[in-house]
Order: structure tokens, then C-alpha cells, then sequence
């Protein structure tokens, strides 16, 4: 079995001392924590290929950090490595998502690297979904629209002409309108 | 304008969000949510599973059949 020979290639103590790092860590995880995991885990599941929740996209992730197959890399907090795992998986499935469409359709080659109509569209609807959110904040959308850009906060602070304290208070409302109602709707 | 540009923006705006949602205090989780409580289907399977070692006598460094039925079928979700 595939799983069997992947575990057999790990070092047995290197995989328990990750194991018991993980589950003990999980333990320890405070409700607010698991308020801030919901909505990570809520967030990156938004524009998924249909059929994987959030809770599924949250649930791979626990997994693959407590089998190994994810080390837990020394110094990362434990919510910041279960992020990056659900980017990980994220990634994962609006690839192969994207491939299983490409090879139905056999429009273009395996390695090809054209443009997927459909991950364009889910990628279109899962922005609108976000800036949807924050229809009533002029200024959290111009935030939100230069971070889509790749801008940093002092290119985003020069273009709206921002100061440390305006732009950080537009951050505050933008992480609040995330936890108030990125926690609500989706798939469970 | 690029072909891609949407699919862009989103992996970029998701990893600045992310960035947000972690740096939130728990004063903000607080002040945003009041008493709401994690939901609990979700949860209950990490709590279940950091449980494991100790309830079930989980072996060191080996993934037991337990962990497998407590934590969904990979396949129920097709990943690879």
C-alpha cells in the first residue's frame, strides 16, 4: 500500500517525536486558537474545486501533520504550519483540479501551462466572494485590492496616502470583518 | 491583461489575509466573535485525534488503524 511505504520511509523516532509534538500542541490549542484555525481554514477553502469544505480542507491538514507527512519545521507556531499545510493541499487540488479538466477535455498537454477557463472563473467568483465582504469599507477594499496586486502595506499606504495608524486601523477592521463574517456560510 | 491575473490576485490575497487572520490578538477574536465557540464537528476531530497517544495507547511512531477512523478516509476526500 502506497500510505504503508511512504510511513516505512521515515525514521520511526523522527516521526513520534512529530507526532507527539503535534498532538501535544493540539491539545494546548486555547478556543481562540480554534477560532483563528476555523477562519484560516475558512478563508483558503473559498474558490476550492467542489465537494472539499472547509472542514475537510482543515481535517487533511491535522493529518498530514500528525502522520509526518508534513514535518513540523522547528520555530513555526503551530497555527502558521497547519496554514501552510492548507496552502499546501490548496494548491494541491486547484492543480489537479485544473488537470483533471484539461485531460476530459484533451485540449491541450499534460505539461502545458495554458489558461484554464474554469479555474479562472472559480478564481473570479472566489475574489468577488471576498471583496463582497467588505462592500461597506471603501478603504478596507483599496487594502485589499493592492495586497491582491502583490503590493506591500508601504506601496499601499503611498498610493491611498496612509499613515502607520490609518493603515493599521483599516488592517484591525479588515481582520475583524474576516473573524464576524468570514466565519459564517461556506460548506461546513 | 494576463491571462491568470484572477487566479493571481486570489493566491496573493489569500496568503495577506492568512497573514491577518494569524496576527489577530485574542482580544480581536474576542471583541469580533464574543462567546461564539469553534464549531464543533470540525474540532472534534482534532481534538480526538491530539487525544489519541495517550487515551488509546497509540504506539510512538506508528499511525495506528484508531487514528484512521477517527480522522475521515483520505479517499472520501480524493486527495492523492
Amino acid at each position: 500500500m502506497q500510505r504503508s511505504a511512504e510511513r516505512s520511509q521515515i525514521q520511526p523516532a523522527r516521526l513520534a517525536r512529530t507526532t507527539e509534538q503535534v498532538a501535544r500542541a493540539l491539545r494546548r490549542l486555547t478556543d481562540a486558537d480554534l477560532l483563528r484555525l476555523e477562519a484560516l481554514a475558512r478563508l483558503r477553502a473559498r474558490g476550492l474545486p467542489g465537494g472539499v469544505a472547509w472542514s475537510d480542507l482543515l481535517n487533511e491538514a491535522i493529518r498530514r501533520a500528525l502522520d509526518g507527512s508534513r514535518p513540523w519545521p522547528p520555530g513555526v507556531p503551530l497555527l502558521a504550519f497547519l496554514a501552510q499545510i492548507m496552502r499546501s493541499i490548496w494548491s494541491e487540488l486547484c492543480r489537479r483540479d485544473s488537470l483533471e479538466r484539461r485531460q476530459v477535455l484533451m485540449a491541450v498537454s499534460r505539461d502545458s501551462d495554458e489558461m484554464d477557463p474554469e479555474r479562472i472563473v472559480a478564481a473570479t467568483q472566489a475574489l468577488a466572494t471576498i471583496h463582497k465582504l467588505f462592500t461597506r469599507d471603501a478603504a478596507a477594499l483599496n487594502v485589499i485590492a493592492g495586497l491582491a496586486d502583490g503590493r506591500t502595506a508601504q506601496e499601499i499606504r503611498a498610493i491611498h496616502d496612509l499613515s502607520e495608524a490609518e493603515y493599521d486601523t483599516i488592517r484591525k477592521r479588515i481582520r475583524r470583518t474576516l473573524l464576524r463574517q468570514g466565519l459564517v456560510g461556506g460548506k461546513p | 491583461m494576463n491571462d491568470w491575473q484572477p487566479v493571481t490576485e486570489l493566491e496573493c490575497l489569500l496568503d495577506a489575509l492568512e497573514t491577518e487572520l494569524l496576527s489577530a490578538t485574542d482580544e480581536e477574536i474576542r471583541d469580533a466573535l464574543g462567546h461564539r465557540q469553534p464549531a464543533h464537528l470540525a474540532f472534534r476531530a482534532v481534538a480526538d485525534a491530539a487525544a489519541m497517544p495517550e487515551t488509546i495507547g497509540w504506539p510512538p511512531g506508528v499511525i495506528s488503524q484508531p487514528l484512521e477512523s477517527v480522522l475521515r478516509p483520505r479517499e472520501k476526500l480524493r486527495f492523492p
